[in-house]
């Protein structure tokens, strides 16, 4: 080993660093270089490579704020993505395919202070509730205002309605409580997103009709009243809301 | 505070880092499932310790250092279930016998030697790291280097050193 390059310089190379002048003259080096990178490349492929990269920048979301990342804020991050796995948010008018369910069994956690939110995290660039693109995958972010329970839907334009979080669920979720995330992988569209937050645990069919009846009202004012304490749903219940757009796939 | 990894950053040292950080974790467990789990835990152990992370003067030596830790210690605490390694497919590993083979003489070495020593065996037999390198992966000195590598030397031959490793240059 000792006159030709080690891995480690190899791999620094194949990371960007610079080219050692011997990788210029030896055909060795060269050759386990390029069995190197074809490894690497075989390995970028496999499902497992996008399923760990997800799961590790979910945990890195569920961190405290942190003033070099605005968006290691202080929200729940309902972990999500996935290439092995998804939930079909919404579909599309092309999609024709069935829709595959999964979960992770990754802990949600926390009950979050502060109003009530609710917010859709692209996992390719940490962008938030931005238009997204047929395929895209989305972390859901809470923020319960302390509240204990959460029940997250959403509504597609011709209101049909489906329970985001708890994934499926019929009832709303406990923040604290160990619960498989659900994995999202958006279709086409236009959707909202509902969350509707509580100190006790709230049915889909309390909250199926009450939704699309008040929509919108606190989409851009989070603290206001109509939010903290909607009428017509119990007391100490929040709702917080966002519109999204689905594009075609890029 | 304002050393954490953004979104973005992590992103990149992830596409950047891990196909080598699991290439090293196959040689190391064998097992493709084990070998996820260690590049997710290095990556959050690298998350852990981004401030320290940007002051390295060579990255790689950090990566090296955090991956081979979780393996070792993936390694140890399975060593007594013993498990059967896997095939893994044509693109499993780089050098599939080389590593097959000295990863079981370290498993032989593991009993014998502290967590440092079996460090040092790793990075030396199984990457095949130069002691200089060895010595700035794991931040000690040339000589202490020097030192573990013939204990570790004069034991690896009472052991049966195999001769498909790889070894590291003087
Ligand atoms: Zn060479």
């Amino acid at each position: 080993m000792s006159e030709h390059l080690s891995d480690l310089v190899l791999d620094e190379v194949m990371a960007g660093g610079p080219q050692p002048p011997h990788l210029e003259s030896c055909d060795t080096c060269n050759a386990r270089v390029t069995r190197l990178r074809a490894h690497a490349d075989g390995v970028r492929a496999r499902p497992d490579f996008s399923r760990v990269r997800a799961h590790v920048l979910s945990e890195a979301a569920r961190r405290p704020s942190r003033p070099a990342a605005s968006w290691f804020s202080g929200w729940l991050l309902v972990p999500a993505l996935a290439t092995v796995a998804m939930v079909v948010l919404l579909r599309g008018p092309l999609s024709g395919d069935t829709p595959a369910t999964g979960t992770l069994p990754v802990k949600p956690v926390l009950r979050v202070k502060g109003p009530p939110g609710v917010e859709l995290l692209r996992l390719l660039d940490g962008q938030v509730n931005p238009v997204l693109r047929e395929g895209d995958e989305v972390a859901l972010r809470l923020r319960s205002g302390g509240r204990r329970y959460a029940l997250v839907i959403s509504v597609d334009v011709e209101g049909q309605v489906e329970a985001l979080w708890p994934s499926g669920a019929a009832r709303s979720g406990e923040l604290d409580a160990e619960q498989p995330a659900p994995l999202f992988q958006v279709t086409r569209g236009d959707f909202a997103v509902h969350a509707i937050y509580s100190e006790s645990p709230l049915s889909l069919d309390e909250v199926r009709d009450w939704v699309p009846m008040h929509g919108s009202e606190c989409s851009g004012a989070p603290s206001e009243a109509a939010c903290q304490e909607p009428a017509g749903l119990p007391s100490g219940a929040a709702h917080a809301t966002v519109s999204l757009q689905v594009e075609a796939p890029r | 505070m304002s050393q954490g990894l953004s979104a973005t950053e992590l992103q990149e040292l992830y596409d950047r880092y891990a196909p080598g950080m699991y290439r090293r974790a196959f040689a190391l467990l064998q097992r493709e499932a084990d070998a996820w789990d260690a590049v997710q835990e290095a990556c959050i152990r690298l998350l852990q310790s981004a401030a320290e992370f940007r002051r390295e003067a060579r990255p790689m030596t950090f990566i090296y250092r955090v991956t081979t830790n979780v393996c070792l210690n993936m390694l140890r605490s399975r060593a007594l279930r013993d498990v059967a390694p896997e095939a893994d497919g044509p693109e499993g590993t780089v050098d599939a016998l080389a590593s097959t083979e000295c990863r079981d003489f370290l498993v032989k070495l593991a009993r014998e030697l502290d967590e440092r020593g079996l460090t040092v065996a790793t990075l030396y037999y199984l990457d095949g790291l130069s002691q200089e390198e060895i010595a700035q992966v794991l931040g000690l000195s040339r000589k202490t280097i020097v030192r573990e590598v013939q204990r570790i030397s004069v034991l690896a031959r009472a052991l049966g050193e195999p001769r498909g490793v790889r070894g590291g240059a003087g």
